[in-house]
């Protein structure tokens, strides 16, 4: 769609091709009209060039003075032209080869960008051509419109077939001309468009990355001081016998931890976004290792959710770690986090192949599951599936992204009370 | 300005235009295809009547038909249709005497120019009388005069004012029906009626 800026731009653009066709008109018209005179000095025909190139001259001018914003004394140019080819031929008493000149018209009009210019020429060359030559030679003596003695039907049907090909390719070019000018125009803006876009875009890039290291500087920084906090609690914990007070430092040490997972949650997506892809030779055994150590540190000692991992390793697989450890430790803490209690005994099921293309992972789980209707919403930012959710609400999001960066997809499938399975495909990088 | 009273008045500025160009165009039709206006005190001198030339020309004529080209370089036909002379002193230079008469008015550039634009061959001489002799009032003229001094014919070249209808070239046509021996050219009436410009003579 065109904008308004474009459009204001084009009506610029075309009144410049108007103003400047205009003087080479003019030009062209008093060169016109000063071949008139020469030719009356020659064929003593100077008052007829005085009078009929003078009156049509005035005519034109006022017309374009008083109609300049119209396209009105444009389409006079071809009659003003077809006018002076009559005077020269009339002035040279029926020089036939004078007809040219309005072949000179068509050309010159080219410049206005304008096809349906030609139309008057063209009108002019036809009315004039049929009326006189008929009037000629049917007898009607003294016509100064061809000295030839003869001039048939199939003649005037040949000369007026070459002048239709002779305007119709300046009209032709006409429009092309402005088809070109069109996309000149439009190529210009798209270029300026995508230019303003592409600085726009390396504004909010350095915007962006500014924000990334403010909140992974902020995260780090808040880390410290939980650790120390948490320390003290702990510490605290161990000198304290009144059983009141170690339900309240319990509840603290409950409250730092999971303010110390969002944290790690937010440091996570901080790196995942930051860091480049660092791929690496993959040893998924020590990596469940470690997971098993961070899920300890992260909710304590869970005893009632057995971790099965099945590892078939046949070939060599290459990936980011930091990225897969973020992937497995936050599935495999969701599916500890929301087991199902009290029925049968809980379970998360890993089961890892490799192949030439890569790796297939499925997290398998016998937890509460997800409801089908938040399914799609679950790889969201901060979404979190109730208000009894304990999570950041970055955990799947983070393992989208971190995904997406490894090029990996992930497909998700849960019943409700019965459990959840994650399957990824990893492509060896 | 309102728009309406502009586009009136720029529809009166077409009418008149037109009504210009088409009047000029019209009356400058009519003024060409209209015959020379006969002076006063006009003779008529008819085909067949004796023409008196003088001992110069018939010197020159060595006792063969005259024929006489009345130029006058002011005139735009009569400049136009040299060629035309040319061609037929070319053609019968041996059996006529071509002669270029230059209605000057005693001019005697005009003379010298005209001597420049015909052949040295042709004899190119002023004299005004000889044109009122043959009942000459226009140019370009044409005249014919036998051994015997009498008028054979006097006319156009051309029933088109620059010679460029060959199936008119009436001079040729008089000369070939003399050679013939015709008694006189049976050519039609546009032959005969004089047009083009008034000698410089009678425009006084």
């Amino acid at each position: 769609m065109e904008t308004d800026k474009k459009r204001e731009f084009k009506k610029v653009y075309y009144r410049k091709v108007k103003d400047r066709s205009d003087k080479m008109m003019n030009r062209a018209l008093m060169i016109y009209f000063a071949v008139g005179i020469l030719l009356g000095l020659k064929y003593d025909t100077v008052d007829i060039a005085l009078m009929i190139g003078g009156s049509t001259l005035l005519c034109y001018w006022f017309t374009k003075l008083f109609l300049y914003d119209t396209e009105t004394y444009q389409y006079l140019t071809g009659v003003v032209l077809g006018i002076f080819m009559a005077q020269f031929i009339f002035q040279m008493h029926g020089m036939f080869e004078m007809h040219f000149v309005a072949f000179i018209g068509s050309v010159l009009m080219i410049t206005y960008q304008n096809w349906k210019m030609q139309i008057s020429l063209f009108l002019f060359v036809l009315i004039h051509h049929t009326v006189f030559g008929y009037l000629q030679f049917s007898g009607f003596h003294d016509i100064y419109f061809t000295q030839q003695d003869y001039m048939d039907l199939n003649t005037f049907l040949i000369h007026m077939i070459f002048a239709t090909v002779i305007f119709s390719l300046s009209a032709v070019r006409a429009h092309n001309y402005r088809l070109m000018s069109d996309s000149f125009i439009n190529q210009s803006f798209e270029i300026g468009r995508l230019q303003a876009k592409e600085i726009e875009n390396t504004e909010l890039k350095k915007v962006n990355e500014e924000l990334d290291r403010f909140v992974y500087s902020v995260s780090h920084d808040l880390r410290a001081p939980l650790t120390g906090m948490l320390g003290v609690i702990m510490l605290a914990e161990k000198d304290e016998k009144d059983s009141k007070n170690s339900d309240y430092f319990r509840l603290l040490k409950c409250s730092v931890k999971r303010l110390d997972c969002f944290i790690s949650d937010i440091l996570d997506y901080s790196r995942n976004s930051r860091l480049e892809r660092r791929p690496e030779v993959v040893d998924f055994k020590s990596i469940l290792d470690d997971v098993n150590v961070s899920l300890h540190a992260m909710l304590g000692k869970v005893e009632d959710v057995k971790i099965l991992a099945n590892i078939n390793c046949n070939h060599q697989f290459k990936t980011d770690k930091t990225r897969l450890t973020m992937v497995l430790s936050n599935l495999i803490s969701n599916a500890v986090r929301y087991r199902r209690i009290g029925c049968e005994p809980s379970f998360v099921k890993i089961d890892i192949k490799t192949n030439e293309d890569g790796a297939d992972i499925l997290v398998e789980d016998n937890g509460i599951g997800i409801k089908e209707d938040v399914q799609g919403k679950v790889f969201d930012m901060f979404y979190r599936g109730s208000d009894a959710s304990v999570g950041s609400g970055l955990g799947l999001y983070i393992v989208k992204e971190a995904l997406d960066k490894l090029n990996a997809s992930i497909k998700l499938t849960s019943v409700v009370g019965k459990g959840t399975k994650f399957a990824i495909h990893l492509p060896t990088l | 300005m309102n728009k309406y009273f502009r586009y009136l008045f720029v529809l009166i500025v077409w009418c008149c235009t037109t009504y210009v160009v088409a009047d000029v165009f019209i009356s400058y039709d009519i003024k060409y295809s209209m015959p020379t206006p006969i002076p006063l005190g006009y003779k008529y001198k008819s085909t067949g009547t004796d023409v008196k030339i003088g001992g110069l020309l018939s010197q020159i004529s060595n006792n063969k038909p005259i024929f006489i080209h009345f130029y006058n370089p002011d005139c735009p036909c009569s400049r136009f249709n040299v060629y035309a002379f040319q061609r037929l002193e070319k053609k019968y230079h041996d059996k006529i005497c071509f002669v270029v008469v230059v209605l000057s008015n005693g001019d005697l550039d005009k003379l010298e120019h005209a001597r420049h634009v015909f052949s040295n061959d042709i004899p190119v001489m002023a004299d005004n009388k000889l044109a009122a002799e043959c009942g000459v009032y226009s140019s370009p003229q044409a005249v014919l005069i036998s051994t015997d001094n009498k008028l054979f014919f006097r006319g156009n070249y051309n029933s088109n004012r620059y010679c460029t209808n060959s199936s008119s070239f009436f001079p040729e046509l008089a000369i070939k029906s003399y050679l013939k021996g015709d008694d006189q050219a049976l050519l039609p009436d546009n032959a005969y009626v004089a047009y083009g410009c008034s000698i410089p003579e009678n425009r006084k």
